[in-house]
């Protein structure tokens, strides 16, 4: 079942989006909500920043992953940079890009020339080095605070 | 959606040494609060010679944002030291590339 919320063009509506998400994951591990939240605080940034417009962010909850995706109305599409360490800007999508498992950009639905929708795919389990911490099947990966 | 009206973020400092300000974060650092703070931590920064610490111990939230700002006071002071980093901080640090840059290891 996918859930989706609309936010208006005010700032407050990133940490208003991070609510929305990690709300609909409270039983994940600590580390995954984090990623979560950065990856959704960051493409609501984008679409603040760089759109006219609000937001609409859409979450859909399968049996092992989140996927989320935040679609808005502006023209142009965000592209993934490699700022150097003094360059304050930038960084926006490489976060996305190193904390999820998969992510991309679909144009609007219809065809139009406005608008684009940015996704990202996120396991809710553990995997490579956090996974080592839960060493044991008996050991639940949603156990909050047990790879911290 | 109902949406907080005030950034919800805090600056204060120690400056037991003005020319080495220990400034301590607290609450969110994104779009919503970046300004507050770089208007919060100006007067600190025109005191601080070379070096200014900032103490991340009551940070919850920090993006991009928060990095743009952190990135610009190590361009205009110089080094910029990073103590009690939270895991959500290491984390978009870590995914960054910039955890070297302000002296932590990974």
């Amino acid at each position: 079942m996918t859930t989706t919320e609309q936010f208006s063009a005010v700032d407050a509506s990133v940490g208003a989006a991070r609510t929305f998400v990690t709300g609909m994951m409270a039983d994940a591990p600590a580390d995954i909500q984090d990623s979560v939240a950065l990856m959704v605080s960051e493409l609501a940034t984008n679409a603040l920043v760089h759109a006219s417009g609000g937001f609409a962010v859409s979450v859909e909850r399968s049996d092992g992953s989140m996927f989320v995706s935040i679609s808005d109305r502006g023209e142009g599409t965000p592209v993934l940079q490699a700022p150097p360490s003094s360059e304050p800007h930038g960084r926006g999508l490489r976060i996305v890009d190193k904390l999820s498992d998969e992510w991309g950009i679909s144009p609007p639905p219809g065809g139009g020339r406005r608008g684009k929708t940015v996704w990202f795919r996120l396991s809710l389990h553990p995997s490579g080095a956090d996974a080592e911490l839960v060493n044991s099947g008996d050991v639940a990966p949603r156990d909050r605070g047990t790879t911290n | 959606m109902s949406v907080a009206d005030r950034p919800d973020v805090r600056v204060t400092a120690s400056l037991e040494d003005p020319s080495h300000p220990v400034i301590h974060l607290a609450g969110e650092l994104d779009l919503a609060s970046v300004e507050t703070t770089r208007a919060g931590i100006h007067d600190y920064l025109t005191r601080a010679s070379s070096r200014v610490t900032f103490d991340l111990g009551e940070l919850t939230f920090m993006d991009s944002s928060g990095i743009a700002l952190l990135v610009q006071v190590s361009n205009d002071v110089g080094a910029v030291r990073l103590v009690n980093v939270p895991p959500i901080v290491h984390r978009v640090l870590e995914a960054t590339g910039l955890l070297e840059h302000f002296g932590l290891s990974p």
